[in-house]
């Protein structure tokens, strides 16, 4: 019965996954760092796309990306096993693109009034806009709280319970928050309704 | 309406299967039934459409693992574990090496901090030479020195070293400009007020010829503007008037006992052999020195032979080329100047421990606190130092006033001396005219008193002795004055010769 379950946990990518994080985290405690790069290897391309989604913007994910890895590999000795990795990994790499966002703020107070259009956000003109780009211009005017769920469900696939615990909330509350996502990102577009087709 | 909201709240959830079972059959039997919430549901599906297909991933980076090893190879954690303890590591290893270096060589410290006084004190000692070199010290001098405790440091800035003892028994030395030091030219009245004949004056210059090759090693000065003072110098001033006084007192007991006080008697010659042989014997490496900046106490070693040999090689030279002479002088050169700085000193506690300082625009004052001054025994000086105050007494000080002029040939003067008032009418020739032309040389301008010094029973006092004194003057005036008229016939002469080359 036992070998059974096994063999269906092997067929579950998500399981594995987590074997697979725990034991190479395990090894990596008992001193072989050269493991590091295979946790790099496996989830870089997440990371840089939570990052790049919760900024809008690609010009710093390789740089918090950086920071998260860094972090990850400085602190993974005290890693308790209670938890799947990813969760972990995730809530670092939120917490580092919040710490981003708010430098960010606190620089545009200071900044001249020319740079104020380098705002946060993926930059794009409505003159020039197509569909993507308008949704995507919407999609940055929404709020970090109702964005980065609504983004982590529809772009990275994450499960109402895996976004509470990377954001750190409850289950709840992310479920009214992408709803009132939607409802924001809907208002946000009604000018371009017929364009879009709404 | 509340309701409305939250079945639409649940409609998203359902849109993203993230209802329970018994959710999801609840919104769906709702679905059936309420065109609004079908509208709703349409309308999510569409904006969640769009939000999926809007938004591409991000491209791949191939450098993201390379950059990222670079990085972490300078944040290894357990480096940093180390890299914690590194200054206490250091601090650990420095004070273990520190108490090593201390175990072995406990004198370590003290040897470093001499080193720094001895690089500093290096720099004030060099080149120091004899004051009698740069002052031009004479047998006067030395007289001075032996009956007023005052030496010449600097004549063509006035500046005057006196040596002095507090009634609490510190002794000090004072760095004073002349115009507060008396006139204390005291050396051919003692002479004479001792009747001492020719042989006897010979024999006395040559006492004070022997001191100052001792003295001048005592007081060195350099370029730098320092004074290094020896503390036996206060000795050498015992010494001299002590053998000056004994020489006296065999000279002409006579003449002597009349200028000491009646009782007192003073040592015999022998005896004050016996003590000058003493400090002359005595090592004197230890010396005060005084610069722009700063005074401390160091040794320093003054090579009289190395010195000597270099006088007698400057004297050779001096008289092969006079021009030499100059520019040799000129290295001799010494001018004291008290800097602003040795002003402050006299808060700095470093320095109160072994001096006391006192400066002002005309004076500076030192007192040697912890400053040992050798003391080489001279039976009872300290009492007979009374009697020397008693006998330096019958110098007394006189000031008369330079009255007008009321006749060619004829000069008055009167001078008070305590209570009673002499006077005097002098019938000189031309004293009037000679005055006239050079009275700056009598007296300071503005003031008419000058002060003299002179033996009660100096000669000095009578009419033919002032007379002298005043035809000599005249003969050098006579004298000066021929040789301005040649100057002026030289200057006329290169007025016309510059004339005719004009012409």
């Amino acid at each position: 019965m036992k070998i059974k379950k096994s063999k269906e946990d092997l067929q579950n990518p998500q399981i594995l996954s987590l074997d697979d994080d725990f034991s190479i985290i395990k090894r990596f405690i008992d001193g072989e760092e050269s493991v590091f790069k295979l946790i790099v290897q496996r989830h870089k391309e997440k990371v840089r796309n939570i990052i790049y989604l919760t900024l809008g913007s690609n010009d710093a994910v390789d740089d918090i990306a950086q920071e998260v890895f860094i972090t990850v590999y400085k602190n993974l000795n005290q890693f308790k096993f209670q938890s799947q990795f990813t969760t972990w990994l995730y809530r670092v790499t939120i917490n580092k693109c919040k710490d981003h966002i708010r430098k960010m703020k606190i620089r545009k107070i200071f900044s001249p009034i020319k740079d104020l259009d380098k705002e946060l956000g993926y930059n794009i003109s409505v003159e020039e806009s197509n569909t993507a780009e308008l949704v995507q211009e919407a999609i940055t005017k929404l709020p970090d709280k109702l964005r980065i769920p609504l983004l982590l469900k529809d772009i990275e696939g994450f499960s109402y319970q895996e976004i509470a615990e990377t954001v750190q909330c409850e289950i709840g509350t992310v479920k009214s928050r992408i709803f009132r996502a939607r409802e924001g990102l809907k208002n946000l577009l009604k000018p371009y309704e017929q364009e879009l087709m709404l | 309406m509340k309701n409305l909201h939250k079945d639409f709240e649940f409609l998203s959830a359902y849109l993203d299967d993230e209802l329970s079972q018994g959710e999801k059959t609840r919104i769906e039997e709702k679905l059936i039934s309420s065109k609004e919430l079908q509208d709703k549901l349409k309308e999510l599906k569409k904006i969640k459409e769009l939000t999926t297909s809007s938004i591409k991933k991000v491209e791949e980076n191939p450098y993201f693992e390379t950059r990222l090893n670079a990085s972490l190879s300078f944040n290894k954690p357990r480096q940093n574990k180390v890299k914690k303890w590194y200054p206490a590591i250091g601090f650990t290893v420095v004070t273990i090496i520190l108490m090593v270096i201390l175990k072995f060589n406990p004198t370590i410290i003290e040897d470093v901090i001499k080193q720094q006084k001895t690089n500093l004190s290096g720099f004030y000692t060099e080149n120091l030479k004899p004051l009698l070199l740069t002052a031009g010290l004479t047998n006067k001098d030395i007289f001075n020195f032996a009956f007023s405790k005052q030496l010449p440091l600097d004549r063509s800035n006035g500046k005057y070293l006196l040596l002095g003892s507090k009634s609490n028994g510190d002794n000090y030395f004072e760095i004073k400009n002349a115009s507060i030091i008396p006139n204390g030219d005291n050396f051919d009245k003692f002479i004479k007020a001792l009747k001492l004949n020719n042989n006897q004056k010979h024999q006395m210059d040559s006492i004070l010829d022997s001191y100052a090759d001792d003295l001048q090693s005592q007081v060195l000065v350099n370029d730098k503007n320092t004074v290094a003072i020896n503390p036996n110098l206060w000795n050498y001033h015992k010494a001299i008037f002590a053998d000056i006084m004994a020489f006296a007192k065999e000279a002409n007991k006579n003449e002597f006992n009349k200028i000491v006080p009646s009782g007192y008697t003073f040592y015999d010659r022998p005896e004050v052999v016996n003590f000058v042989r003493k400090i002359k014997n005595r090592p004197d490496s230890q010396y005060i020195f005084i610069t722009p900046d700063s005074i401390f106490s160091s040794t320093f070693k003054f090579d009289r032979d190395k010195f000597r040999a270099e006088m007698e090689k400057f004297h050779k030279e001096l008289k092969e080329n006079m021009k030499n002479f100059d520019k040799k002088f000129k290295g001799f050169n010494f001018n004291f100047m008290i800097d602003s700085n040795l002003a402050k000193i006299k808060h700095d506690t470093a320095f109160n421990k072994s001096f006391r300082i006192f400066v002002d625009s005309n004076q500076c004052r030192v007192e040697l606190g912890n400053i040992h001054i050798p003391d080489i025994e001279l039976p009872n000086f300290d009492s007979i130092a009374a009697q020397i105050d008693l006998a330096t007494k019958n110098i007394q000080s006189f000031s008369f006033s330079i009255p007008k002029f009321d006749g060619k040939n004829h000069f008055k003067f009167k001078f008070r001396e305590g209570d009673s008032t002499h006077s005097f009418d002098f019938g000189i020739p031309n004293i009037d005219s000679l005055i006239g032309m050079h009275r700056n040389f009598f007296y300071s301008p503005g003031d008419s008193t000058a002060a003299f010094r002179f033996f009660q029973n100096d000669s000095l006092i009578n009419q033919k002795e002032f007379r002298r004194q005043m035809q000599k003057l005249q003969k050098e005036m006579e004298k000066m004055r021929e040789e301005m008229n040649n100057l002026k016939k030289d200057i006329k002469k290169e007025v016309k010769k510059s004339k005719s080359v004009e012409i």
